[in-house]
């Protein structure tokens, strides 16, 4: 059992913070408490398996995998077609019907809709330390406004940063929060244009997107096109919009 | 799906490439789940098993270049094998239950020792690794920051907090990590 005293002193221990008297105290506690012993032991060990950063990066994305694969077998089941398959028939060609008239009478589906369908947020810029942006503090501010959502105070600040090129890609990702789409082309295309930064990836799917939004679908297919030939992250995304597109 | 050599595969283990290891999952994560099953195991702990392959596959490639002599499929699924006995001697040993079934596989580690020492030297890691992925991705971040030498003045900048709540929440995390980690009960096989 860890009482509140050995907590104290544990994050002591842990921090480095402790005086003198207090390691002993500790150090005694330790010899009599099996438990708090099993804890020190496992603290000290921690740093090696969480610096080996590549490991736990693989595993996190298989475990995304997996994830997505489970959930989509869930669904899989729920949809199921193996019941009352008279119904289920009859169901998939009023759809198909549906499909059908709604291609012949509006073309592709809107460029709105699909905006809607495909654009998600890019995730703050928190954890890619070595990258040249880190060590300004106005950046690690806008970060946090951008965090917060609050786009008026992240593009403030970030549009005063635009020869860094992380600075210019959160900065059009806050024009397309504020939906000014114009300005955020305008900086995407900079961030793609220049490709020796981490954001070009990512910034071609968001320009993509900016055009289905403002209806240039020719050049969003363009852009996708050239997304779905390269060894992209957003690569199975793209394929998947240009279909729709089609 | 597209197809990936055995080169590629490899290299895209290492860069932690999506495609490729949606290919992996996708082609060889049913045969390994299909062994587990057929050995009593559940789809979890297929998929504990493959993780664990794949990424002591990375650890082994880090160390020195992997020539295969067979299909990348045939290696991980030795491997799978490999780790599924390892697991399952460490379980009989603590429930003190002796089975005949492990000598069907006693001539699967032949094949490669290259990763049993991967394996073996990066058990105790791994095994908190393992934990490590289940905490809050705010716990993960924090720890993750604390551990590449990031100020407490600096967490608290990025997360926007106050910096006697990220030494509190540093605190919380750790032990979170440390009482997981103990739970498993294969703690004791491997750290005591």
């Amino acid at each position: 059992m860890i009482n509140r005293t050995d907590e104290h002193l544990l994050n002591g221990y842990i921090e480095g913070t402790l005086n003198q008297i207090e390691r002993k105290k500790f150090e005694n506690r330790i010899v009599e408490n099996p438990e708090l012993k099993q804890t020190v032991m496992l603290a000290d060990t921690l740093d090696t398996p969480l610096n080996d950063w590549q490991s736990l990066q693989l595993r996190k994305k298989l475990s995304e995998i997996h994830e997505r694969e489970r959930s989509s077998s869930t669904g899989r089941y729920f949809y199921s077609f193996t019941k009352w398959p008279k119904i289920n028939i009859a169901a998939a060609f009023l759809v198909i019907l549906i499909g059908l008239s709604l291609t012949i009478f509006r073309g592709h589906p809107q460029g709105e809709d699909l905006f809607a369908k495909y654009y998600e947020p890019a995730k703050p810029f928190l954890m890619q330390r070595s990258v040249e942006t880190t060590g300004t503090s106005d950046f690690v501010t806008a970060m946090q406004y951008y965090s917060n959502k609050d786009y008026v105070n992240s593009a403030r600040i970030l549009a005063s940063q635009t020869d860094n090129m992380a600075a210019r890609f959160y900065l059009a990702l806050s024009m397309m929060e504020l939906n000014d789409i114009p300005k955020a082309i305008e900086h995407l295309k900079v961030v793609t244009a220049d490709q020796s930064n981490l954001f070009t990836d990512q910034a071609g799917w968001y320009l993509a997107l900016c055009y289905i939004k403002t209806g240039n679908i020719a050049l969003a297919k363009s852009t996708l096109k050239n997304i779905s030939g390269s060894q992209n992250y957003f690569n199975d995304k793209a394929v998947d919009l240009l279909n729709q597109l089609d | 799906m597209t197809k990936f050599s055995t080169k590629q595969i490899l290299e895209g283990i290492v860069s932690n490439d999506t495609r490729v290891l949606d290919y992996i999952y996708s082609s060889f994560f049913p045969v390994a789940l299909s062994f587990v099953k057929s050995r009593g195991g559940c789809k979890e702990d297929a998929f504990d098993v493959f993780q664990e392959a794949v990424v002591v596959i990375l650890q082994r490639v880090r160390k020195s270049p992997l020539e295969l002599d067979c299909l990348f499929g045939t290696y991980l699924q030795s491997v799978v094998k490999v780790i599924w006995v390892h697991q399952k001697m460490a379980d009989k040993r603590r429930n003190a239950i002796i089975g005949s079934e492990m000598h069907e596989y006693e001539d699967i580690a032949d094949l490669d020792y290259g990763f049993l020492e991967s394996y073996h030297e990066n058990e105790k890691s791994n095994f908190i690794q393992r934990h490590f992925i289940h905490l809050s991705e705010g716990c993960q971040t924090l720890l993750r920051l604390y551990i590449e030498d990031v100020s407490v003045r600096e967490i608290a900048e990025i997360m926007g907090v106050t910096e006697s709540f990220v030494k509190k929440k540093k605190y919380e995390c750790k032990q979170k990590l440390i009482k997981r980690v103990i739970a498993d009960a294969g703690y004791k096989d491997l750290f005591l």
